[in-house]
């Protein structure tokens, strides 16, 4: 046993997608800490663990990103490598490293391994996956692995802890120990000229002595560096060596990537042969999976399919989110349990108005949308889980063809559906700077939930009727979505962003049953952080909104409105009173029912409805009248020309242009747009005051208006975060806004050209 | 809370603070 003194740094290396995070979470538990790696967006997580045994050692792990290797061709493989080589400023170079890698997938995986045992420090192989490898019928040898690698392989299924403890172990006992970098044969002319790049890298000090080999065939085996990431390039005499060592290759015959990948997979093709069995008695499950790709994946079955699961994910969305919904937003629902609370409780006066006409009317109409929110993230997430979502990418991989990008970037878009900033920061799998940016351009274009609650507001106020309809509206507009965003990734594609399509090799994973505690966990975090902005954001702007439509005052009023009402609040009073001979025995009596209709068929032949009528409208003249005089009745009405040729009002066009901060700005401001004025017992739900003052057409106008615009502050900053430049997140808010005017107007005009209106 | 006069205050507070808040929000995202 190896004595360590101080605490044990251990790096945490692996591909995507291989259980690095759990594995990561299960060794650290609570104890994390997440942060940036100075200088770049690239997410630092470090963790602490004590490895037990004796002594009762601790140590810090630190998460890499998820690599596939250590060229240091984006963002993250450019980190990963500087932590390893203890290049990073702020993080110690790692005792250990602890390379994890999929057993279902092992060659591929074994290729950062290698380079890994290249850099000659003590590493621990974490095998995972082994029961999807198992299932399979691939059987790994893990103690031939180990004698392969020369170095400990430890299989571990994080999820269930399996394998943890002798992880830990391993970490401690190879901790400290002296390890002989893995030495793969490479042309001799290559192999020559890495030793004189190494001795430049020492006689500069470009890098430490014994890092300098594995850096110097790093530097050679990498080719270009298109992101400029590696400063040491730019050396005078390290460039000169690198041009001579190219020119060199290039005179032997020898291309310098292809055989660093050679040499790679060479090694590779040797130990897999030896480590892995397959077992084709075992192979139902593939076999199974076999057969739903060739429907699932198949270019019109499988294109036709993708396009009825997405229909049946909205018809669902209104099917069993829309009665939810109904009993929310209804009188017995969340609505009126509210409205009750604050009527009760608060005086007449301005704090009641803004519970109840801002902050009640705003947010309670966001908020019962949480229903749908659901449902689509509960869709999202089983899709994913099952395996589906690949499939789908590789469905688009033919169309993202045709526009110049590749299938990789689909899936980031296709969990842009979800919401756009998790799916930019999915952009960093992407290597080519050139893809990388084309796909952020134009992922925003994907409908986000947010876009939702307006399309099934609109939906629902317009296309009242069968859930099918309904779904079919939806589905047209996350299509209309997706196509512009491929239009446009065409455009930059052949403009900004000219470049050859790249090839794309697309891992798909077996279909299998979703693991339900993941899938719940995404869904309750997602639907938290819509209650969370619901909370915070909209709130903020409600309030802000409902002062803004109610101040200031008028000094004076077109009508005396206080004299008109008390008169009629005097007439209400005495119809209500006015009863029928007889009727005095009935009130006495014990019968509720014969009571109740007593007094309705009293307060009807009197008037008293008519008279309820006539306050209502005379409050709703009086609100109209307060809302043109107050700010956000100038500001709308001096920007509703730049929106009426979309059809819209000026009571519209403040609820767009407040949501250039957040999409759901648009319901909360009509919420409170048209709570104003609203008297109690003529409360009506928002979609029906909306079905009174707009048409059908002004409604998919607003949707389509939404389906394009850039109306989302955060993920602009997380653009400009992401490209390192205002430049781009300026371009994209441009063109989606023109955009997103242009076809609302064309869809207007020619809607009323068609005789719509 | 029935004061016209507390209501009006608690009103003119919360639209400030959530002014300031929006404000502050916008701040860090661009500055």
């Amino acid at each position: 046993m190896a004595t360590v003194l101080r605490e044990l740094v251990v790096a945490l290396a692996g591909n995507p997608n291989v259980g690095k995070t759990t594995l990561f979470n299960v060794l650290t538990g609570l104890k994390q800490k997440v942060a940036n790696y100075p200088g770049v967006t690239v997410e630092k997580k470090v963790g602490r663990c004590v490895l037990g045994g004796d002594g009762d050692t601790k140590c810090t792990i630190v998460d890499l990103p998820g690599t596939y290797s250590l060229a240091s061709r984006s963002p993250d493989e450019h980190v990963a490598r500087q932590v390893l080589l203890g290049q990073m400023a702020g993080t110690v170079r790692p005792d250990v490293i602890v390379v994890v890698a999929d057993a279902s997938n092992l060659e591929r995986n074994l290729y950062l391994v290698t380079q890994v045992l290249e850099l000659g420090r003590p590493t621990v192989v974490a095998l995972s996956m082994m029961d999807i490898a198992g299932q399979q019928g691939k059987q790994v040898d893990v103690e031939k692995l180990g004698a392969h690698l020369r170095c400990v392989v430890v299989p571990v299924q994080a999820n269930t802890g399996r394998g943890v403890e002798a992880l830990k172990a391993a970490i401690g006992k190879v901790a400290g120990r002296n390890v002989e970098p893995l030495d793969l044969p490479l042309p001799e002319v290559m192999d020559d000229h890495i030793e004189r790049i190494r001795k430049i890298l020492v006689e500069e000090e470009l890098s430490p002595v014994d890092m300098a080999r594995f850096e110097a065939h790093l530097l050679l085996s990498t080719g270009e560096d298109e992101e400029g990431t590696d400063g040491r390039r730019a050396h005078p005499k390290v460039r000169a060596e690198l041009t001579a060592a190219m020119t060199a290759c290039e005179k032997a015959g020898v291309d310098v990537i292809s055989s660093e990948i050679e040499a790679h997979y060479g090694f590779i093709g040797t130990v897999a042969s030896d480590v892995v069995h397959d077992e084709p008695a075992k192979d139902a499950q593939t076999a199974r999976t076999d057969r739903l790709d060739r429907i699932l994946t198949h270019k019109v079955w499988g294109m036709l399919i993708f396009v009825a699961v997405m229909g049946l994910v909205f018809v669902s969305i209104f099917k069993f989110a829309g009665p939810v919904m109904d009993w929310l937003n209804g009188e017995g629902g969340l609505m009126g349990f509210l409205k009750g609370i604050a009527d009760k409780s608060l005086a007449e006066g301005p704090l009641k108005s803004l519970v109840e006409d801002g902050v009640i009317a705003g947010v309670g109409n966001v908020v019962v949308f949480l229903p749908q929110i659901a449902l689509l993230f509960l869709f999202i997430a089983l899709l994913e889980d099952t395996g589906y979502m690949a499939r789908a990418a590789f469905l688009m991989d033919r169309v993202m063809s045709k526009v110049g990008l590749h299938g990789k970037s689909f899936i980031p878009m296709l969990s842009g559906y979800a919401c756009a900033i998790p799916a930019l920061m999915g952009t960093r799998v992407i290597e080519n700077r050139r893809d990388r940016l084309a796909t952020i351009m134009v992922l925003p274009l994907m409908s986000c939930s947010a876009r939702l609650p307006v399309y099934t507001l609109v939906i629902a106020t317009f296309f009242a009727g069968s859930a099918w309809l309904q779904g079919g509206v939806l589905l047209a507009m996350y299509g209309l979505g997706t196509l512009a965003a491929f239009g446009m990734a065409w455009v930059f594609k052949r403009t900004l962003l000219k470049g050859p399509a790249p090839a794309f090799i697309l891992e798909m994973p077996p279909y299998r049953l979703p693991n339900w505690k993941v899938v719940l966990t995404t869904v309750g975090q997602r639907c938290w952080a819509f209650v969370k902005r619901a909370g915070t954001l909209i709130f903020a702007f409600s309030v802000i909104m409902w002062a803004a439509t109610h101040y200031p005052k008028p000094a004076t009023y077109s009508r005396d409105f206080g004299a008109e009402t008390s008169v009629l609040e005097e007439r209400k009073e005495l119809q209500g009173k006015e009863l029928p001979a007889g009727s005095v025995e009935v009130l006495e009596g014990d019968d509720d029912a014969a009571k109740k209709a007593l007094m309705q068929a009293n307060r009807a032949a009197a008037g008293y409805g008519q008279t309820t009528d006539a306050i209502s409208d005379l409050q709703n003249a009086q609100g109209q009248e307060v809302m043109e005089h107050s700010v956000a009745g100038r500001v709308g009405k001096f920007i509703a020309p730049v929106f009426r040729p979309l059809g819209y009002d000026w009571k519209l066009s403040i609820g767009v242009t407040g949501a250039f901060f957040a999409r759901e700005i648009v319901i909360s401001t009509l919420g409170i747009v048209y709570s104003v004025g609203e008297a109690d017992e003529e409360s009506q739900p928002l979609k029906e005051r909306i079905r009174e003052s707009y048409s059908a057409l002004v409604g998919v106008s607003l949707m389509v208006f939404v389906v394009f615009c850039m109306q989302c502050l955060p993920t602009l900053v997380v653009v400009r975060r992401e490209t390192n430049s205002w430049g781009w997140p300026v371009l994209m808010f441009t063109y989606m806004t023109v955009l997103a005017w242009v076809m609302a107007f064309v869809t207007y005009q020619g809607g009323l050209l068609l005789g719509f209106k | 809370m029935g004061d016209a006069m507390v209501q009006q205050v608690v009103v003119i507070g919360l639209v400030a603070g959530c002014l300031a808040w929006v404000g502050w929000q916008v701040w860090r995202y661009f500055v």
